[in-house]
């Protein structure tokens, strides 16, 4: 067991490099930081991979063996390597004689800091561990128990598996994995990898993809906030992030929603970031990002893609962006998607989430109160929403001095109600059983609003 | 800002007045409602009714009243009042035998309950004291109430006395009783939590004003900003500490009930023994690529299975493939006759035999 433990680990190690040089590659404008690079690599490493190894099964018609994994895995690495040697006329190669003096630099950084500052974080270290321990635990001893893990994402992923290839044959019960076909496969395939590291598709390694999405999702909200914002606020809303019940919850449930949201996250802030003058590097992860969250779920297409086309044409009719890094930015997220999208296309897979999708307008008064009540009051977020809300409705003429805070507040209200106004307004919500999970989709945008609303507006308290 | 400042103070005077109006305190108040003297002088026959239960009579013992309960009985009161009179019910009784006692409210027409009316009981030779807080919106006005007395198998049950109370103090310790009362694991949690309660309401009802006060003290009062801000991340920490201790208890009670337990004993949230016989079935189903699946309780079972035991095949019933596959159907039965299962319907299978058996309901059976 410990072997097959360690092999997952090298699994998911392998993974970073790809994603790194594609960090790194972004990241023309110098504006990401080392621990941002770091994680965000992660995520897109294995993003990228999986689109990788769909392809060469689906259109390379490839079975998944160790060649297609590991060829998905390290042939980028030439590729972007190759990209950045074009650009910078080097290769950020690691240094191991920068490794101590680094380390060194970390050491004192930390030191440097208040003793207020180092309790919180000391308490954050000490609540994650308590949490992570918990979602291992469950996640060793109980089998794959909820209804999407062993309807659609954990059976798409074992089929696979067991399959070596993606099922094509449309007449067969397990088209494309089984379940319900439209699901993007970036979760599934991520499992087949863990499960081939593994060397068989048990519930215990597979579904530890949960515990690694919320980990990165922590440490990307954290390293992703600027070095100018009180490190305090920032500890403060990193454990803010990892005690939301629901998601926490989803660290130990086989779902696809935690990935989904750090996609989300990343295409939202990273706009917010360029808007605040943070450099074009953002802008463009914004839509890589964007292309993966399509690669993750169905809301990607289906509400984010669509919503981040009208904001982007809006900041590029008030000038806020040039032509040409606005017709980049959708070029290499078109690129980036074009493999899942254009299969989608060729096999008329459903935009919406069913695969008999109805879309008609109705009114479902009976779901106000429900709506309400998971949102605001049954603690899946603690009192986050409530506290966006108060925030806009109290403090939102303190706004109008920030066209950065301006867009992320906006994306997220538009955001919020077009997933909540689905529910209310068309036929769409069968039983309320997505609309806890979607909003939680949200929850890191939601802390990172009130965390620089306090840092702008506020910024000068010192609790100390 | 002072404009601010006024509005501030009325909302907040207001926001009192509300609070309070709705939070009357009540005089310290009893009523007898179930004893053995009560039944003696004939004042309780009336009140009381026997329901779902062969033996409608109570005898007496130990200065109680014995009910031989069928192992789900009903004790019916039949007297309405709201909880604005009585707050507490109190009940004191002995069992011989594992019991789990449900208070529901108006019991013949909404049928109102929740687990916050729910109480396990283990046998013992002593009374013992059982409260329930009325203060919840299922007795706000009740007509009747009914307690359940639920039990594997035939028990004893002596009661000794009912109690209806009006606790004048106490409010907030019974808040916090109910706040921190953990709801059973739900197969939806997935998607919802079952909310923390306080007096049937999910409690962040009694922080929003808190939180919004503290909230407008951050934004317009910077001398407040320090303070409210630690009492905001305090709120945060409660609430936090009080989801953590339902995670821990759903690990708990996933540890008590599957991990715990031998094989043969082991249940699994709200699919029982499912997930032994999905191991079982695919230690078993060697040599055949599908099998006929017929299953009794959750409508899940099937789409489960498909997933446990993939790449075995599970197909609807009544598919032409050899294998059939039972689970607790107890009206699919082998016949010795002419060796075919039949169900109530008629023979469902071809001739054959079978081949494994995993309870009387459940087996694997193959035609030849």
């Amino acid at each position: 067991m410990i072997f097959s433990y360690l092999k997952i680990i090298l699994a998911i190690l392998i993974l970073w490099p790809r994603g790194y040089l594609l960090a790194y590659l972004i990241d023309r404008s110098k504006s990401f930081g080392f621990g941002f690079k770091f994680f965000v690599g992660w995520l897109l490493g294995i993003a990228g991979f999986t689109l990788d190894v769909f392809a060469a099964n689906v259109f390379g018609h490839q079975p998944l063996t160790w060649w297609v994994f590991l060829g998905s895995s390290v042939t980028q690495i030439f590729g972007f390597g190759f990209m950045i040697f074009i650009a910078e006329k080097k290769l950020p190669w690691p240094n191991s004689k920068h490794f101590i003096p680094w380390l060194k630099v970390q050491r004192q950084n930390f030191k440097s800091w208040d003793l207020l500052t180092k309790s919180a974080f000391g308490f954050l270290v000490l609540t994650l561990i308590i949490r992570v321990g918990a979602s291992l635990w469950q996640i060793t001893y109980i089998p794959t128990y909820d209804f999407d893990a062993w309807n659609n994402w954990n059976l798409r992923a074992k089929v696979i598996y067991t399959q070596a290839a993606v099922p094509l044959d449309s007449n067969q019960n397990f088209y494309l994995g089984g379940g319900i076909k439209s699901y993007p496969l970036n979760d599934s395939i991520f499992k087949v990898w863990l499960a081939f590291a593994a060397g068989d598709f048990v519930d215990r390694f597979v579904n530890l993809a949960s515990l690694i999405y919320y980990l990165l999702l922590l440490a990307i909200f954290y390293f992703s906030v600027p070095k100018n914002v009180n490190r305090l606020f920032k500890i403060i809303a990193t454990y803010a992030l990892s005690s939301l019940p629901l998601l926490y919850f989803h660290s130990h449930v086989p779902y696809a929603d935690l990935l989904f949201s750090i996609f989300l996250f990343l295409t939202v802030i990273s706009i917010f970031y360029f808007l605040a003058g943070l450099g074009n590097s953002y802008f463009y992860l914004s839509g890589i990002a964007l292309a993966f969250s399509i690669w993750t779920k169905n809301e990607g297409l289906s509400i984010i893609f669509p919503v981040m086309v009208f904001s982007s044409l809006y900041l590029l009719i008030i000038k806020k962006l040039r032509f040409k890094d606005w017709f980049w930015h959708w070029f290499f997220a078109a690129l980036t998607i074009f493999p899942w999208l254009a299969f989608r296309f060729l096999n008329r897979l459903d935009i919406l989430s069913g695969d008999s999708s109805t879309f008609n307008l109705v009114f479902n008064s009976q779901f106000i109160s429900e709506v309400l009540s998971s949102i605001f009051l049954r603690s899946h977020f603690n009192f986050l929403w409530l506290a966006v809300f108060m925030l806009i409705i109290f403090g939102g003429n303190n706004l109008k001095r920030s066209l950065s805070l301006q867009y992320l507040t906006g994306l997220l209200a538009v955001i919020f109600f077009s997933y909540n106004g689905i529910i209310i307004f068309t036929d769409k919500a069968y039983d309320l059983s997505a609309l806890a999970r979607i909003n939680m989709q949200l929850t890191p945008l939601a802390v990172a609003l009130i965390m620089f609303y306090f840092h702008k507006f506020f910024a000068k308290i010192k609790l100390s | 800002m002072i404009n601010m400042r006024f509005k501030f103070i009325l909302f907040f005077a207001i926001f009192i007045s509300v609070f309070l109006a709705s939070h009357p305190v009540w005089a310290e108040e009893t009523k007898v409602i179930f004893d053995f003297p009560s039944f003696v002088s004939g004042q309780a026959g009336e009140t009381w009714q026997i329901f779902n239960n062969s033996d409608e009579g109570l005898y007496p013992q130990d200065e109680g009243l014995l009910l031989h309960n069928d192992g789900d009985a009903y004790l019916i009161y039949n007297q309405p009042f709201g909880y604005d009179q009585f707050n507490n019910l109190m009940i004191e009784l002995k069992v011989n035998r594992p019991l789990v006692i449900t208070l529901t409210a108006d019991i013949q027409t909404l049928a109102q309950t929740s687990f916050e009316f729910q109480r396990a009981l283990d046998p013992s030779d002593d009374y013992q004291v059982i409260n329930f807080s009325l203060r919840h919106r299922f007795f706000k006005n009740v007509k009747e109430f009914g307690i359940n007395l639920h039990s594997a198998g035939a028990s004893d049950v002596v009661v000794k006395q009912i109690k209806l109370e009006a606790v004048g103090a106490g409010i907030v310790k019974q808040a916090v009783s109910d706040y921190w009362r953990m709801a059973p694991y739900s197969p939806y949690t997935v998607n919802l939590f079952p909310a923390p309660l306080i007096f049937g309401h999910p409690g962040f009802i009694v922080f929003i004003p808190v939180l919004t006060v503290l909230i407008l003290l951050v934004i317009y009062f910077q001398r407040w900003r320090k303070w409210a801000l630690i009492l905001l991340v305090a709120l945060w920490l409660i609430t936090d500490l009080r989801m953590a201790y339902e995670f821990l208890n759903y690990h708990l009670v996933d540890y008590r009930s599957y991990l715990s337990p031998s094989t043969q004993v082991k249940s699994f949230r709200n699919y029982g023994d499912f997930y032994q016989f999905a191991d079982w079935v695919e230690s078993h189903c060697q040599g055949f690529s599908n099998f006929n699946f017929y299953s009794f309780g959750s409508s899940h079972l099937p789409r489960i299975l498909t997933y446990l035991v993939y790449p075995l095949d599970v197909l609807p019933s009544g598919n032409q493939t050899k294998a059939t596959v039972v689970y607790n159907r107890q009206d699919i039965k082998y016949n010795d006759q002419d060796s075919r299962l039949y169900n109530q319907q008629g023979p469902i299978t071809d001739p054959g035999e079978i081949i494994a058996v995993y309870n009387d309901d459940s087996f694997i059976f193959i035609e030849q």
